[in-house]
């Protein structure tokens, strides 16, 4: 005697607050499953499957600078030679969009912290440096603020908690208020988002 | 169909650890862990400041008139050797010149050169520019002797590194020291700042 029962499954999802990523995931965990509990419902030769998958929204942080990806971005400032020195700021070559996300259950609320680096100045290879608190930047939306670097290795942008997504574009600047030996500067700064 | 099942939940699984890594440094990070543990995670951005070569040199008013200084004896006191100051120029109550040099290209060098190499004042030569006097009220600045051969030089101090920002009033005084024929006697003295 062939007996068809049919498969039942459950998918727990306990928050509603689920990234675009593991949602594709879930819809195509459900298609596998359906098309296979299809296939055995036509040969009357499955049993009675159970399926548990939980997403029980684990606490997460995601920090996106600039196009994203593995490539660092990089914003030039080119100071023209008859303005070196003269306090006129130069306005840098591109824009970064800032996108920042925390996720945890409403249950258990976390509270994240964008902090920056920048201690270490750029330099030209040749022994000349500039501070990087000489840049600053002006906030699109002013959900990460306007203002400058510090120079130091912590210096707090802003406190987020969850759950939120924060985007925000900025525009940096260079002072130019020293006059530095001629060369190409190069450094970098880095960006912290953590929830201790 | 149990296996493909299996399967399917497998390769998904390893799909979402992998791409869901615990701490990532690049441009775009994620980071994921459970309520009570530390969660951080790093991206960085590159900045670069461009600074050309560049010196610039200004003696007297700005633009492109140089100034004259005119040294007048009066009737009863020519070639008494008291000495005459000037007027006309933009410092030191018309006998002088406000001097500033800027440069980060390295050591800068002033070089003094009269007009045409005529070895004086007048047409011939006839007052000896050594009748000229020439002060800086900064060592960081001084201004090159005048002389009938013209050429003769003096070094600015370096601000640090290759990096010149100095200024300075240079004063000029007549000598008065001999009795010539009644008349004018010009020269124009050219200075010019010369880097590596």
């Amino acid at each position: 005697m062939a007996q068809a029962r049919c498969p039942m499954i459950v998918i727990m999802m306990q928050h509603c607050l689920l990234p675009v990523r593991d949602t594709s995931v879930m819809f195509m965990l459900l298609l596998v499953l359906l098309a296979g509990a299809f296939a055995d419902a036509v040969s009357n030769s499955a049993e009675a499957v159970v399926f548990n998958i939980s997403n029980r929204a684990v606490p997460r942080l995601s920090i996106r600078v600039g196009s994203g990806g593995s490539t660092i971005n990089r914003v030039n400032f080119n100071v023209s030679s008859t303005a070196i020195g003269d306090g006129t700021p130069v306005t840098g070559s591109r824009q970064i969009d800032f996108r920042l996300v925390i996720r945890a259950p409403a249950s258990s609320p976390l509270t994240a912290f964008l902090t920056v680096d920048s201690s270490t100045p750029l330099d030209n290879g040749s022994g000349a440096t500039i501070p990087v608190s000489a840049i600053s930047w002006t906030a699109r939306d002013g959900d990460i603020p306007s203002g400058s670097y510090a120079g130091t290795s912590n210096q707090l942008l802003g406190s987020f908690t969850s759950s939120v997504r924060v985007d925000d574009r900025h525009t940096f600047s260079y002072n130019n208020q020293n006059i530095y030996d001629a060369g190409t500067y190069n450094g970098q700064v880095t960006y912290t988002w953590a929830a201790p | 169909m149990k296996n493909i099942i299996k399967q399917a939940v497998t390769i998904s699984i390893l799909w979402v650890c992998a791409t869901t890594p615990a701490t990532v440094l690049a441009e775009s990070g994620s980071t994921a862990g459970t309520s009570g543990t530390e969660m951080s995670t790093s991206v960085r951005l590159k900045l670069r400041v461009i600074i050309p070569r560049f010196l610039q040199f200004q003696v007297g008013s700005a633009g492109t008139t140089a100034d004259t200084l005119t040294f007048e004896a009066a009737p009863g006191g020519v070639g008494n050797g008291v000495a005459i100051t000037g007027t006309g120029g933009d410092a030191a109550g018309g006998s002088g010149a406000s001097v500033e040099l800027r440069s980060n290209a390295g050591q800068v060098s002033i070089v003094a050169d009269n007009d045409g190499g005529n070895g004086g004042l007048g047409s011939n030569g006839t007052i000896s520019l050594l009748e000229i006097t020439a002060r800086s009220d900064s060592s960081d600045l001084p201004t090159p002797p005048l002389t009938d051969a013209g050429m003769a030089s003096s070094k600015a101090t370096l601000t640090g590194g290759d990096v010149t920002d100095r200024r300075a009033t240079w004063s000029y005084e007549y000598r008065n020291s001999r009795t010539v024929e009644p008349g004018s006697y010009s020269a124009e003295i050219v200075y010019t700042a010369v880097s590596p």
